[in-house]
Order: C-alpha cells, then structure tokens, then sequence
C-alpha cells in the first residue's frame, strides 16, 4: 500500500476550501486507516500532522 | 490485493489461516494498531477452540507482507452466517499490564531513578514487566538515545505500562516507538520514527480528496496536575501571545501519578506547546487505484 508507514513524511497539494488555504507542504503521517472490499479494493485515508494557520 | 490472517495459539503454535472479510485496519504513531474483519461461521475455525479474545495471536498479511501482529480481542456476532473478530497489536498487551506490586513485598518492585537515559528506563521496566510468568515476551536492544529523564514508581501504581512510556515519550525531547510484527521487536526512536518519502500525494491525482478539521485551539493557560489528594502538585503554563489573538481559554491536564516536580515541570511545557497548537488536521484520502 503506497509503502508508506506511520511516521514518513510526505509532500502533499492541493487546495482546501477553507479561507485561501493551498496546502503544497510535507506532512508526516501520524495515523493511517484502511478497509479492502471482497473485491479486494483497498481504501487508504491518510491522517497527517497539522497545517499552521 | 490479497490479504489473509494467520491465527497462532499464545505458544505460537500455527492454528490456520483465514480469509479476511472487509478488513478495516488503523495504524497510529505510538499506539496500538486494529484490525476488524467478518469471518464466515462455516469456516472450519470458526469455534472458539481456534480462535478466542486473548488467547489466539494473529498475524495479518496483504501480498506476503506481515501489516500487523497481536492478540484477537473480541469476537461477536448473531445467529447469522457471518461474526466479527477484532484484533490489537502487541501495544495493547501494554495496556492490560501494570507495573509489578506484591502487597506482601510492596518495595520489591520499586523504581526510582534519576537523569538516567530514557531508553535504559523503558527497557529497564519492560524488563521487570516481563520477568512475570506468563508474559509476553519482548526484545529489544536499543542502546541510549541521548535523553535522560527521571521516573519514580510508587508501589500500587495502577497506570498501564503503555501509559508509562507514552508520558516518557511525549515529554520534550520526545520520542516514537513500536513494537515490530513478527520480530516482536519493541524498538525506540529518538528523535521520531519513519522517514522522508519523496511521493507527493496531489489533489486530483492520486488524492481524491483533503478533508480538514479545525477545531481552534485547546487552552492558552494550562494547568498540569500531578499527585496528590488534598495538596496536589500542579504548574501552570501560559502563552500570553496566544491570549491577545484568541482570548484566554483555561485548559488542564491530569498526571494524577506523578510526584516529580521536575518531571512534571516537563509535561507541562509539552502539553503548553500540544494546546496552544492551532489544529487543522488533515485526513487525505488516497485514489483508490493507488491503494
């Protein structure tokens, strides 16, 4: 799954609807949640340390 | 992708293998990882003979790969064709151990050390943890990671040993750990696990979406509480430039078993920093072809 773990830090853009917020910074991953279907489909949210506003 | 769980007893002798049904999993920093799945009842390890909370070890694998290892910790369900397995990684066992404490010998177990390195600390304590019969059995070798703290255990402290190390994690300088699948490693890093990938996740592409959370900031003055019943140790932090942006917000935080006034003075620093912290999380979801 993408070979990423908790801890890893990684670049992630795009915007986010919130006041004029781009997000195009490193993150570090402090949690990650998962769930795979019968058809063997993964789904991987990411939750990633905070955006300084 | 396929994945599939390995089921052992305690002993760690092979009871079989299952297929998971909708696998959800968590993985988070310092803490215990989970697993849920469905099973079907017509599986011919669906009886409590092979799999049952807290005596049957698990092993999860996506593509060969171990994810996850630890105990089964609930199995539920009706009179239906499928149940429920839920599973924790060896972290949780640390939740469900205290410090040792014989009433008959209350001072056999005590610790009480000082500026001693955190590292030589938390081995030091999973060391008597597990010298218990019937423990879970650990390794480690992590050598010293350069912080010292100080750490004294009362006799009759009930605080899981989870608990004990994450406070000595969390204070700063702060450190991660993890207990490693297969390995039953528990290893430490100072100062954080993981490590720089050069991905980039982009909206559109292989990110579907970006949710946000802001829930403003926990408190301004911040007033730790240590031990104690009628005279409690307690400090009190406060961000005086947070104040003029967003008033003053109180904010407290309990470390009802700590009786070290230096030990607490450095918790208090830490929670000041976590609380004044403005929060806008991020939850990214991944494109599903890239999972």
């Amino acid at each position: 799954m993408l070979g990423l773990k908790v801890g890893d830090t990684v670049n992630i853009q795009g915007d986010i609807d919130y006041t004029t917020l781009t997000v195009d910074d490193t993150f570090r991953i402090t949690q990650i949640e998962g769930s795979m279907s019968r058809q063997n489909n993964f789904s991987v949210e990411l939750t990633v340390g905070n955006a300084n506003v | 992708m396929s994945s599939r769980i390995e089921l052992s007893t305690i002993d760690g002798e092979r009871v079989g293998q299952v297929i998971p049904l909708d696998p959800s999993f968590t993985f988070t920093i310092n803490e215990p990882s989970t697993i849920t799945f469905d099973m079907s009842d017509s599986h011919r390890l669906a009886n409590i003979q092979y799999i049952e909370p807290y005596a049957t070890d698990f092993a999860f694998y996506v593509q060969n790969t171990c994810l996850m290892e630890g105990m089964i910790t609930a199995v539920g369900g009706e009179d239906e064709s499928n149940f429920q397995v839920a599973g924790s990684s060896w972290e949780h066992y640390l939740e469900r151990r205290h410090y040792p404490f014989i009433p008959t010998n209350p001072t056999l177990y005590r610790y009480a050390v000082v500026a001693r390195d955190v590292f030589t600390i938390v081995q030091d304590v999973l060391t008597t943890v597990q010298s218990l019969p019937y423990s879970l059995q650990l390794n480690f070798n992590n050598g010293t990671s350069g912080i010292t703290r100080n750490l004294r255990i009362e006799p009759g402290d009930t605080e899981s040993v989870l608990e004990i190390i994450g406070q000595l994690s969390e204070q700063k300088p702060a450190f991660d750990f993890e207990i490693v699948p297969l390995t039953r490693e528990f290893k430490m890093y100072a100062p954080q696990k993981g490590a720089f990938k050069d991905m980039r996740l982009v909206k559109k592409k292989n990110v579907s979406h970006i949710r946000f959370d802001d829930e403003g900031l926990e408190g301004n003055s911040v007033l730790t509480l240590g031990a104690g019943t009628s005279s409690k140790l307690m400090k009190l932090k406060e961000s005086l430039s947070s104040m003029a942006k967003y008033r003053r917000h109180d904010h407290s935080v309990e470390y009802g078993e700590v009786i070290d006034p230096n030990y607490l003075n450095s918790l208090a620093t830490g929670e000041l920093d976590k609380a004044t912290m403005k929060d806008l999380g991020l939850i990214v979801s991944i494109t599903p072809k890239y999972g």
